[in-house]
């Protein structure tokens, strides 16, 4: 967060601060089911609730303070250098190169297109933040094979949308900055945190497709048998990669570069790397600055109604309140997570990803702190409930990036198809939550 | 995304924004430049050559071209309907009905937007009277604060025009069409 000073309470009305909260989530909600953009709806609403709080003027400050510092914060400088990373890497056929690989590795096995279609999956994350945005170049390159050799379109496209969620899990990860600026956790940390988890869910996904073929071979028909040396071959193409991931996040975890260096020099890396396999262009060059521009002006909206509603939240109480009654229930701490993960995956069935952390975080975080849980386990956990919202109808942002690339599927048949991978990312969630250690050991030993 | 260029004044709009969109871009370009020369900069420190030292404004500067980068980026971004919003009540309705929602939903965002934009002319404008320095460098702070005052104007514009557009087709002066779904990340 910005550093900005709330002001001292002077309370103008006399309206009880919580009777207020729930008049002003209604607008919010109201206002987003009517289509305002999430940014304007949260700023909207937590400036109102401000003005009826502290008064019109010191509401405006706030308002004009987060506008004005929010993009002016050096941390968050890893957002846009991490979008252009991916941005880079996806346009510059990184993505190919990285399933062909996996491919010559894994496709002569049942279901080894889709076997390698996670893989693919996994080893772009490595290099992109984004789960629609691996989502969506994974279906370029790995849906027309997969429709070659005659797969069935279910577990085609369920691998897809399910194996491009892993995005924000493995680092970098947009959602998990956005995390770290919110809750004032370690960013670096965070990343490191979500690697193990992040390779976990490839193996957890990748099982599932070995089951689902097992089960129905017919739905992923073996690909043809390469040798040992076209492995080794394939393997030019994907050491660019392996060497951009380690120098990124191995400088993370080293402590030789701080996150928002990294990021610069991720985005370098991946630009390098795209110049060293001829396939960058001056016009993708120019295409992939203005569309991180773009999305960063449309994250740094979000960002900034969020902080501006949080200052609402903060200055009504309303957090502390809700720890206080959390605390009065005769539930252990352990049912409270639960209620909580269980809330999370009910609202990522119909909000997106990064507005569900902004708008949540605020309120479940001091909760959670609260109850002694540790902050970059919470951070990890959220990403992963936040990864099943991606997958789960009736609103899973990947399943819709898939549907948009293949208007031939229909949306049940991506659904039916995703539908075993939610249910190995649950039993996942499950673990981490039971297993912290899974998520917190390489933190640990950070230099 | 759509990409309507009715009147000239729309047309306007959009090259106006998109150019400030591409100064924006090359402001991006140099954020990252300036992050990896830095960096190479402090691996060669013990040499000794001219860009062998870490860049000392590099935090100072990040920050600068990010704030106006961010502005410069958010008037095509608001042109282009780039915005996240939850669409899955409104995509059923009709067209028109949907048109009147945006209509509304237009003018709110003009109005937050407009109370955001005044206030960094104001802010802009204390930073030249209080003649404010970055840490640093000691360069004056204003310049920038203006330019991010002034690019988030077209935010505004180009709220203006999406709601002289969804209004005539509210009022059933243009046919409705449906819009498209604007970008997400995540």
């Amino acid at each position: 967060m910005p550093q900005t000073q709330v002001h001292q309470r002077d309370k103008v009305s006399a309206m009880d601060p919580i009777t207020l909260s729930i008049l002003i989530f209604l607008l919010l909600f109201l206002l987003l089911a009517i289509g305002l953009p999430i940014g304007f709806a949260m700023a909207t609403t937590g400036f109102l609730g401000s003005v009826v709080l502290i008064g019109f003027d010191a509401a405006l400050n706030l308002l004009g303070q987060t506008a004005y510092e929010t993009p002016i914060t050096f941390n968050l400088s890893v957002v846009p250098m991490f979008i252009l990373m991916g941005y880079f890497a996806s346009n510059s056929g990184l993505s190919e190169a990285l399933f062909r690989a996996c491919n010559t590795w894994l496709g002569y096995r049942r279901g080894g297109l889709a076997l390698a279609t996670i893989g693919g999956c996994g080893a772009f994350a490595a290099v992109c933040g984004s789960s629609i945005a691996t989502a969506a170049t994974m279906t370029q390159v790995a849906l027309p094979e997969m429709k070659r050799f005659n797969y069935d379109y279910s577990l085609a496209t369920g691998s897809i949308a399910a194996g491009g969620t892993v995005g924000i899990l493995i680092p970098p990860s947009v959602i998990l900055v956005l995390y770290g600026i919110l809750t004032e956790t370690n960013i670096g940390e965070l990343f490191i945190a979500g690697f193990l988890p992040g390779i976990l869910t490839i193996i957890f996904f990748m099982a599932t497709v070995a089951i689902v073929t097992r089960i129905f071979p017919d739905a992923g028909p073996r690909g043809e048998k390469t040798t040992f040396v076209q492995k080794i071959v394939a393997l030019k193409d994907v050491w660019g990669t392996v060497v951009l991931f380690l120098l990124v996040i191995g400088g993370i975890y080293t402590g030789i570069f701080s996150p928002e260096e990294a990021a610069g020099i991720g985005a370098s890396g991946a630009l390098a790397l795209a110049l060293l396999a001829r396939t960058m262009t001056w016009s993708i060059f120019i295409d992939c600055l203005m569309k991180t521009v773009q999305t960063s002006a449309m994250i740094f909206t979000i960002l900034i109604g969020a902080i501006v509603f949080n200052y609402f939240l903060v200055l009504s109480n309303v957090p502390d309140a809700i720890g206080v009654w959390i605390e009065s229930l005769p539930f252990s701490s352990t049912v409270i997570m639960l209620i909580i993960l269980l809330i999370y995956l009910i609202m990522g069935c119909a909000l997106d990803s990064l507005a569900m952390i902004l708008l949540t975080i605020p309120i479940f975080f001091p909760v959670i702190a609260n109850l002694g849980f540790d902050p970059i386990w919470f951070g990890i956990i959220v990403v992963m409930v936040v990864e099943l919202g991606l997958i789960t109808p009736p609103v899973g942002m990947n399943v819709f990036i898939i549907k948009g690339m293949a208007q031939e599927v229909p949306l049940s048949k991506i659904y039916k198809g995703v539908l075993p991978f939610v249910i190995a990312q649950v039993a996942l969630i499950a673990l981490i939550v039971y297993f912290p250690e899974i998520a917190l050991y390489l933190p640990s030993k950070m230099g | 995304m759509t990409t309507q260029t009715n009147g000239s004044l729309g047309y306007l709009n959009e090259r106006v924004t998109l150019w400030l969109a591409r100064i924006g871009s090359v402001g991006l370009a140099g954020m990252m430049f300036l992050t990896l020369f830095d960096v190479i900069g402090r691996a060669l420190s013990h040499w000794d050559c001219w860009f062998c030292h870490p860049i000392a404004v590099s935090v100072e500067v990040t920050e600068i071209i990010m704030g106006m980068m961010i502005y410069l980026g958010i008037g095509y971004t608001t042109f282009l309907r780039g915005h996240i919003r939850v669409d899955i009540l409104v995509i059923n309705l009709s067209p028109r009905i949907q048109a009147v929602l945006d209509f509304i939903t237009g003018i709110i965002a003009l109005v937050i937007t407009l109370l955001i934009s005044w206030r960094l002319w104001i802010y802009a404008h204390s930073r030249l009277v209080n003649g404010d320095l970055t840490q640093i460098g000691e360069v004056p702070v204003w310049p920038y604060a203006f330019i991010m005052a002034f690019s988030s104007m077209l935010m505004v514009t180009s709220l203006l025009l999406y709601i002289y557009l969804t209004g005539r087709m509210a009022t059933g002066i243009d046919t409705a069409i449906a819009p498209d779904s604007g970008a997400s990340a995540g």
